[in-house]
């Protein structure tokens, strides 16, 4: 801690610090700033403004609750003005099921990629969250068990879609849990990595080569007690592999011992699956833990990029020796921090949302040109995924009252319920991606589908009906923008809706539906910002 | 810019002509974009510049015994016979007499070995001219092809797919180029999807509220200047066009003496549709013709598969020389493999990906010509062997794209088609 004030009073400027909104320094919050600032000193960027409230609490409640914030949060909030208000947000969102429940689908999509949806999988993740998992433990059942109770049944998951194809299960387990697209060293040294030989994919495929399926309904991964793989150079020379992990290390398999191996055989020919001795995966699990460099600062630059748009060292899955951290040394502290917090990965979140970084604003006034993404001087604009869109148009648009649900203690049920009216919006959507484009398909879809239609018509209880009940155009205005945008109106865009509705006096309940339509398909919404 | 393309009531009258239909008014509006109705001598030469592909999917494996590569009277070679065509030297299967009389227009490749046998990984291999490979998703050839020959603010469609079907059905990839690029892929119906307006709602108040919806992102964007925003807003822009062309799909506005042309049989009308599509300056359009995977019955399937083929094809070509479009539209024939020289117990042909053809004509190709042999049996590949690559960077090669033109995913190169393959230049002109 005593590092954290020499650092913090050599180069907190004055004004940042009176900037600060709340009391309780977060430590991890701190160091985020602190290495932020000097990093901006030394490339000469000033960093825009911070986000206003309204854009705080939409922007925390999407990422860490997978929605927008309802009216009754929207209008709450922006009456506070205590200096702690933002990290009460901050903390109540956490402690949330509401993230669990979000963050289960956000991992599902990490950790299964294009496997991703199953519903047991989502649940285990969640439950996961939920009791507070550690990160290191996650992967642990992940790749290696126990997988005893139903509940710990479906995290096989992840080696279940893969174990048929030893190739795909090195490449995800090295691209998600530590961050290295090792795919290009298959067929040769990496061309552009030197960190990256054939040594190192093979030595990785290593650790899988003894996993398989047994029994009749293959409902065991197990794992053999022997098997090696073997590749060819670029020299036509053909190579036995070690069991080495990216770091180098290579783990030694000890003697068998052949009684063991005789009882084992035994067991199986008898069709009851019993481990080997020397079990390969968990050897890896363990290599993985002990040189934790690439566990830990893996998992660190992935909730980096979703809550700031992209890795402290980009691409996610390019880290590597000549792919440093932007910002020197952040991705190290973090890494080290997480590591010592024992994969405390609510502290990493809570850190990194309560960081003057993380609450920069997205606008950019200046007349000098906007810093590169990479310097995290301005808040990126991040697409909802395609869940969080469905979801949050649901919230906004539709008939729940979420308000009413937490009021009534009911969160889990009312967040499910619109999970699932949102359901059939979601296939129509653009996804959230690195290389996210909008596509006609998703504007088609918005623009002319009936779902759409039905959501913004007037009909019972949904957002339509509750603005057309309102006398004042200037009160509905108001509340429309609180409930989607949540933010109140600026005047010009009031002027504009007034006269939206003075041209449609005919049709007054058409209109506001056109309008719904108008603010949901906004890029506003759309964006996260 | 209204001086040179007429007031703005022109363009209203000429919108109105257009939405009563009509595809004189439809190819005015829809031409590169530009309102070159104004000047029939623009779009005349826009028109004549604009290349298209258009791929005839035969979906399953269609036999190529059983059509570019018979081999009579041998014990693999089946029932039919072969018939000479306008080509020298050049004999296919008696199944095809009215292509026979065309072949001097089409290239046939016989040479093509590329070892998949199971239909997804096959197809993928064929449709990206590569195997799978873990770190990168490559985009389906018509999606490049859309890509890259697509005018700039074209309102028709840039890549339309027919998959009308269910067995083998899939729906083009756009890969690593992302969702701007992805197919208007067909696959419930003719109708695109959402390309009509929501019931209860008018032109008028579609248009309106989208006016709405640009003042409210514009608002958001001008203090942010961000890419996304630009490209969202566009996406919607895109909308009305593409709406717009939703005519095109309406085989309503065809004379019933076209229609009867081709044939009313599904692949038939379909071929009609791309040729409305080509037409309209669609530069890709895929129609897949399913289910050619006859493991049980080769024969009578293929009787019936490629005589019409044979006829759709026929009609297609001539039909597209009649519009002055096959100079600049290239046709090809192509499955994820062919079928094995073995006859089965069922009668049938199982798969097979080591000898098989597939077919090219019109743009950049060299009428008339053969590409590879199989041996007597159609076993193997005798000479010019040629794989999945090397189809590609033809296609792209005949419609003037450079195969080895890179995209890149972040630092990565990748080049159109795979490294060190080469276009078959027998085929090309």
């Amino acid at each position: 801690m005593f590092q954290v004030f020499v650092l913090l009073t050599s180069l907190v400027t004055v004004e940042s610090a009176s900037l600060r909104l709340d009391n309780q320094a977060n430590e991890v919050a701190v160091m985020i700033d602190v290495f932020a600032e000097k990093h901006w000193l030394s490339v000469n960027v000033t960093p825009t403004e911070t986000v206003d409230d309204a854009g705080f609490l939409r922007r925390v409640t999407l990422d860490l609750a997978g929605r927008v914030p309802t009216y009754d949060e929207a209008r709450a909030f922006a009456d506070q003005s205590g200096p702690n208000r933002r990290t009460n947000v901050i903390n109540q969102l956490i402690d949330s099921l509401e993230w669990a429940l979000h963050f289960g689908n956000v991992f599902d999509q990490i950790i299964q990629g294009k496997h991703a949806g199953d519903r047991a999988f989502v649940e285990y993740l969640r439950r996961s969250f939920q009791e507070g998992k550690r990160w290191d433990n996650l992967f642990r059942e992940l790749l290696v068990g126990p997988w005893t109770t139903d509940e710990q049944k479906s995290a096989k998951l992840f080696l279940k879609k893969r174990v048929q194809q030893i190739d795909e299960l090195t490449n995800d387990t090295s691209r998600v849990f530590f961050g290295v697209d090792i795919s290009c060293a298959k067929c040769h040294d990496h061309p552009l990595v030197f960190d990256w030989t054939q040594d190192h994919y093979y030595g990785l495929a290593s650790f899988f080569k003894r996993t398989y399926e047994f029994g009749d309904n293959k409902e065991i991964i197990g794992e053999k007690d022997d098997g090696e793989v073997t590749f060819v150079d670029v020299d036509g020379e053909s190579h036995t592999a070690q069991l080495m992990f990216l770091s180098g290390t290579v783990v030694t398999e000890p003697l068998a011992d052949t009684k063991f191996k005789m009882i084992r055989e035994h067991a199986l020919n008898q069709g009851n699956y019993m481990p080997p001795d020397f079990r390969a995966r968990e050897q890896l699990v363990e290599a993985g833990l002990r040189d934790s460099r690439f566990f830990s600062r893996a998992i660190v630059n992935r909730i980096w990029a979703y809550l700031l748009g992209q890795g402290l060292v980009h691409p996610v899955e390019q880290m590597h020796s000549e792919n440093p951290s932007s910002i020197p040394g952040l991705l190290e502290w973090l890494a080290e921090d997480l590591v010592q917090s024992e994969y405390d990965l609510r502290r990493l979140v809570k850190g990194i949302v309560s960081s003057r970084v993380y609450q920069k604003a997205s606008v950019w006034r200046s007349s000098d040109r906007k810093p590169a993404l990479e310097h995290f001087a301005v808040a990126p604009l991040r697409p909802l995924s395609r869940k969080q869109f469905a979801l949050s148009m649901v919230l906004a648009a539709g008939t729940t009252s979420h308000d009413q649900a937490k009021r009534n203690g009911e969160v889990d049920t009312s967040y499910r319920q619109m999970e699932e009216r949102s359901q059939s919006l979601v296939g129509a959507l653009d996804d959230r991606s690195d290389r996210f484009q909008s596509s006609t398909g998703e504007a088609l879809f918005m623009s002319n589908n009936d779902k759409i239609q039905s959501l913004v018509q007037n009909s019972k209880d949904n957002l339509v009906s509750r603005l057309t009940a309102i006398e004042s155009k200037h009160e509905m205005i108001e509340m429309l923008f609180w409930t989607v945008l949540c933010r109140a109106p600026k005047e010009e865009e009031t002027e504009h809706l007034l006269a939206w509705f003075k041209q449609n006096e005919d049709n007054p309940v058409r209109a506001c539906e056109n309008l719904v339509w108008a603010i949901i398909s906004s890029a506003e919404f759309r964006f996260n910002h | 810019m209204s001086q040179l393309f007429g007031g703005s009531n022109d363009h209203g009258h000429n919108r109105r002509l257009f939405l009563q239909g009509g595809m004189a008014s439809a190819l005015g509006v829809s031409l590169g974009g530009m309102h070159a109705s104004y000047d029939p001598l623009w779009a005349e030469e826009l028109r004549k510049q604009q290349k298209h592909v258009l791929l005839l999917w035969l979906a399953g494996g269609s036999s190529q015994m059983e059509t570019w590569d018979p081999k009579p009277g041998r014990p693999t070679g089946g029932p039919f016979k072969s018939i000479p065509t306008a080509a020298t030297g050049v004999h296919i299967c008696e199944l095809l007499p009215k292509m026979a009389k065309l072949m001097n227009r089409v290239a046939v490749v016989r040479s093509l070995d590329t070892r998949v046998g199971d239909h997804g990984g096959a197809t993928k291999l064929v449709e990206t001219g590569r195997g799978r490979e873990p770190g990168v998703d490559y985009p389906e050839l018509g999606t490049v092809i859309g890509k890259e020959l697509a005018q700039r603010e074209s309102k028709v469609p840039d890549y339309v797919s027919l998959y009308l079907a269910t067995e083998g059905h899939r729906r083009p990839n756009p890969g690593f180029l992302g969702g701007r690029y992805a197919a208007l892929h067909l696959n419930k119906s003719l109708k695109p999807e959402n390309i009509e307006l929501p019931t209860g709602l008018t032109e008028v108040e579609h248009s309106e509220r989208e006016a709405l919806r640009r003042f409210l992102s514009d608002r958001f964007d001008s203090i942010r200047k961000a890419s996304k925003v630009k490209g969202y807003n566009s996406s919607y822009a895109r909308v009305q066009g593409l709406m717009d062309s939703s005519s095109l799909f309406d085989l309503e506005r065809e004379p019933r003496k076209q229609r009867d042309r081709y044939g009313m049989t599904d692949f038939g009308q379909h071929a009609l549709i791309a040729r409305r599509l080509i037409e309209a300056g669609v530069p890709m359009v895929k129609v897949a013709r399913a289910w050619w995977d006859s493991h049980a019955d080769n024969f009578e399937s293929h009787r019936e598969l490629v005589s019409e083929l044979d006829h759709v094809m026929s009609t297609l070509l001539l039909d597209l020389e009649e519009r002055g479009l096959l100079e600049n539209t290239l046709v090809i024939t192509l499955s994820e493999f062919g079928r094995t020289p073995n006859i089965n117990k069922d009668v049938g042909r199982d798969h097979f990906a080591s000898a098989w053809s597939c077919s090219f004509t019109g743009c950049g190709i060299q009428g008339g010509t053969l590409h590879g042999k199989t041996d007597e049996d159609g076993r193997t590949v005798a000479d010019g062997k040629v794989g999945a690559g090397e189809v590609l960077a033809t296609i792209y090669q005949a419609v003037g794209i450079d195969p080895e033109k890179k995209y890149h995913i972040g630092p990565r190169p990748v080049p159109l088609a795979p490294e060190h393959v080469v276009p078959i230049h027998t085929v090309l002109a």
